[in-house]
């Protein structure tokens, strides 16, 4: 038992996989942060006053304080580049760790004046997991220069598969937090009170550090099971978010739940979690969206170019692309890109790029009579 | 009795001279066509009539009964002894509590002859019930009780089949015991498993012969559970002495040291993994209500356990290599381990490390209720409300113009870098602190001085401002949410008056 478990583990934090659902995750999460961020002044902080210098423990600890304004803008630039280098993949990882630790003080530094939000701090706990990461494998200029010097792409391996999953775990851990809270501080009546209605109509009174987008969350108040149903819904998804780390089917159904929730939040009582739902980019296997994309792409490739190309802009196949293939293409042009089809070459062409087939003179003896026959 | 005997009896005892009468007596009935053996009785200091005992039997005139007293207490000693004094080219020994059958020490004899690439020969060793036996009492179990029974066929325990016998029934050529130096003093218990250890490594074969029977008198004492308890918690200590688990190789054969590799507390990692699988095994049959697989897997807990500590005691080091034998072993661990996936044992272990503390810090922070950004134990919103009012603090600006105005400040441009939430909730904690609430008025002059100041500088496009305003504000909450802006009813904090225009970022 000890040892299967211990198994499953293992398997669930470093299951080899190739370095691409990482490296995409890797540069869309950092071009999100990019952008949430692009506008946000952290120097502002350095001119507030020392009144409301009230500092995080881990601030504290660390004895950090509030630079001069002109020393956080030259900070926050540096961020911004380090995302930009971190989501392109150049010199990822000493971007990374810059990106992580400079994103710690920057996002961390409004919380030092009296008020804690949580909408970043799953972001810092990402870049520090991302920092020790090997992000920029794949999908990055690093790669590429890499795979130019050294010839050989990265294989498989448990690298690529920890960040993720332990991304996937902080963010479990966020959402399981937060329902144990409610159960443990406001129990059932969290659920079964007025408790969602007083919270929805409070929402509107300027009490988040953004106003809802629309008052519809007052029209829900107005009904109480509709309030309940909300609530328990929001329980339920909370809890139930971590079993998204064991079950594909949970994760199917929870990760989009939580991110409607989180909206829904936003749309109806005003917190802002737009840099909080950029780390769902995690959860999305890139890798498959891209193969099922690049596969879409070749079969349009293979019907759409009679379409497109105009019979004097060269064969399909000099163009790369294959010709005996199904046709949409409307009857009238359809015979216009035929004369091109009868090019003698074509079959063999095709057949050896789109096929993989081996035609070495050995097997073309075996091949060959089917061929002719087709 | 003119020559030298041909086997020697080796008894020691101590303070069992009721049981050492029946052992004697069955001695005196040995039926020995043609040979002659001596019985030499080692008194390990007994306190009772051990010594008349021995000397009633020294009447018999057929066979040769000694006594012996040996002063240093511990059955190595008294056996060796024995050894010591015996003359016969066979020395064999049998225990105080047991009785041979009437052919055993012309079995023995017997078998050393004809089978003289043999070192030494043991046998088997059934019980004697008493009245009533424990149901759960089945073969698993009779090690505590010093039985044995291999079964119906011979076969040479040796190097590749470590197998045990027990000195109750076992004799070895004297010769064999001068070369490799008697029983070790060191093993107050299972110093036969050490001996035959040593007999092995010589490349000894001992011969299990199933014909050489003697019978052990069960007591109604070691018929209980905790005895056998104590017991497997005892053989534990002193197999760790042997090194047992580590000298036994996954083949079964005996090794001439203990692997070499990393250990954690003077174990090696398989033994803690034994232990595992045993408690794993325990759990199983106590859910399955086998008691007797229970007990029996229980009993392995123990011995492992045991072993363990004993293993952690004799593996004495400073904190500094203690720390280095740890992140051996768990480096090392985590090396097999990381073979499959692609990875070096290294970054399994730091990839752990990251775990243990984003799990830790969130499991903490969940536990106390704690805020440890950017760990934390997300409780907002998280207590159920039951009154439809809001109490809060609310930052109002009144304008220069006349007759002067309050607005609000909400817009985040007029209070940058704080928001319309931050802003109440850092004035809030300043107020209810009684050590901060004298800083309030240089914090709503610093709010003041910072709105002029984006003001002129055209960051916002609000009214001017002569004072500002900190009240305290209470709202009915509207199901229309009608009365957002205006509360229903406020009272007058802190007020600050005349703004300094002061260049963006002076602090």
């Amino acid at each position: 038992m000890i040892s299967g478990l211990m198994r499953r583990w293992l398997w669930f934090w470093f299951e080899p996989t190739p370095p691409a659902r990482l490296a995409l995750s890797r540069a869309l999460f950092y071009a999100g942060l990019l952008i949430c961020y692009s506008w946000d002044d952290f120097s502002a902080w350095g001119g507030v006053s020392n009144e409301f210098w009230m500092p995080l423990p881990l601030f504290s600890a660390l004895r950090l304080f509030p630079l001069q304004p002109s020393a956080l803008d030259v900070l926050q630039a540096v961020w911004r580049i380090a995302l930009a280098l971190c989501s392109v993949g150049l010199f990822t990882r000493v971007s990374a760790i810059v990106a992580a630790v400079l994103g710690f003080y920057l996002l961390g530094l409004p919380h030092n004046f009296g008020q804690t939000f949580h909408v970043d701090a799953l972001l810092v706990i990402a870049m520090t997991i991302l920092a020790f990461s090997r992000a920029g494998d794949a999908y990055s200029i690093d790669a590429l220069l890499a795979r130019r010097a050294r010839h050989h792409r990265p294989a498989a391996s448990g690298e690529y598969t920890w960040p993720i999953r332990m991304i996937w775990l902080a963010m479990s851990l966020v959402f399981l937090a937060a329902g144990i809270a409610k159960l443990r501080w406001g129990g059932l009546a969290w659920i079964t009170s007025d408790n969602m209605r007083i919270v929805l109509m409070r929402a509107v009174y300027h009490v988040s550090d953004a106003d809802p987008w629309t008052d519809a969350g007052l029209r829900i108040a107005a009904s109480p099971w509709l309030t309940h149903v909300l609530a328990g819904s929001t329980i339920m998804i909370e809890l139930a978010f971590i079993a998204s780390l064991f079950h594909p089917v949970a994760r199917a159904v929870c990760v989009p739940a939580a991110f409607l929730l989180l909206v829904g939040i936003r749309a109806l009582m005003g917190p802002r979690f737009a840099p909080f739902l950029v780390a769902n980019v995690f959860w999305v296997p890139w890798d498959v969206l891209a193969g099922y994309a690049l596969r879409l792409l070749a079969w349009k490739r293979r019907t759409v170019p009679s379409l497109l190309e105009s019979p004097t802009s060269g064969t399909p196949l000099e163009r790369g692309w294959p010709t005996a293939s199904i046709s949409t293409v409307p009857e009238d042009e359809h015979d216009a890109s035929a004369e091109h089809r009868n090019d003698l070459d074509a079959p063999q062409k095709l057949v050896a790029k789109d096929f993989q087939l081996d035609i070495s003179p050995l097997n073309r003896a075996t091949h060959a009579p089917d061929f002719e026959r087709h | 009795m003119n020559g030298a005997p041909d086997v020697s009896v080796v008894i020691s005892t101590c303070n069992r001279c009721v049981s050492l009468a029946a052992t004697l007596e069955a001695l005196r009935r040995q039926i020995t066509p043609g040979l002659d053996f001596e019985v030499i009785v080692v008194d390990n200091n007994s306190s009772d009539h051990t010594p008349e005992i021995v000397k009633q039997f020294q009447a018999d005139e057929r066979h040769l009964f000694r006594y012996i007293f040996e002063r240093r207490q511990g059955v190595s000693y008294g056996r060796n002894a024995g050894i010591q004094a015996s003359r016969a080219p066979i020395v064999a020994f049998t225990d105080d509590d047991n009785c041979a059958d009437a052919d055993w020490v012309a079995r023995l004899k017997e078998a050393l002859d004809r089978h003289p690439e043999a070192a030494a020969v043991g046998g088997r060793i059934l019980p004697v019930w008493p009245a009533t036996k424990p149901s759960w009492l089945d073969e698993r179990h009779w090690s505590p009780l010093a039985i044995l029974d291999y079964g119906e066929r011979p076969f040479y325990t040796s190097v590749t089949d470590p197998r045990c016998l027990i000195t109750a029934n076992l004799a070895v050529r004297r010769e064999v015991l001068r070369a490799i130096g008697g029983f070790a003093p060191d093993f107050p218990r299972s110093q036969d498993h050490e001996l035959q250890i040593r007999l092995w490594r010589s490349g000894a074969l001992v011969l299990y012969a199933p014909d050489l029977v003697v019978r052990a008198h069960i007591k109604p004492e070691r018929l209980t559970r905790s005895y056998h308890r104590a017991w497997h918690a005892k053989h534990g200590y002193f197999m760790a002495l042997l090194q047992l688990q580590e000298i036994i190789d996954r083949n079964g054969n005996l090794l001439d040291a203990p692997a070499d590799g990393p250990r954690l507390y003077g174990s090696p990692g398989f033994v803690y993994r034994q232990l595992f699988r045993e408690m794993k095994l325990w759990l199983v049959a106590i859910l399955r209500r086998q008691p007797s697989d229970a007990f029996s897997h229980g009993n392995s807990v123990r011995y492992l356990v045991h072993y363990i500590r004993r293993r952690a005691a004799l593996d004495r080091l400073g904190s500094a290599q203690r720390m280095r034998q740890v992140l051996t072993f768990v480096r090392a661990h985590f090396e097999k381990h990381s073979r499959p996936f692609g990875m070096p044992g290294t970054r399994l272990v730091s990839v752990h490390i990251l775990i243990a503390i984003l799990v830790g810090a969130s499991a903490y922070d969940i536990v106390r209720g704690r805020e440890h950004w950017p760990f934390s134990p997300y409780a907002m919103f998280s207590t159920a409300e039951s009154e439809p009012r809001l109490d809060g603090l609310r930052l109002m600006g009144v304008t220069s113009e006349t007759p002067a105005r309050e607005i609000p400040l909400l817009e985040e441009d007029m209070i940058e870098p704080f928001d319309q939430a931050r802003l109440p909730s850092a004035l809030a904690r300043m107020y209810q602190d009684p050590e901060r609430r004298t800083l309030i008025r240089q914090a709503l002059r610093d709010c003041l001085d910072r709105y002029e100041n984006l003001r002129v500088t055209g960051h916002h496009s609000g009214p001017p401002l002569r004072a500002l305003r900190l009240y305290q504000a209470h709202w009915a909450l509207d199901p229309q949410g009608r009365n957002r802006d205006v509360p229903d009813a406020k009272w007058l904090l802190e007020e600050v008056d005349g703004p300094r225009i002061v260049p963006r970022g002076l602090r």
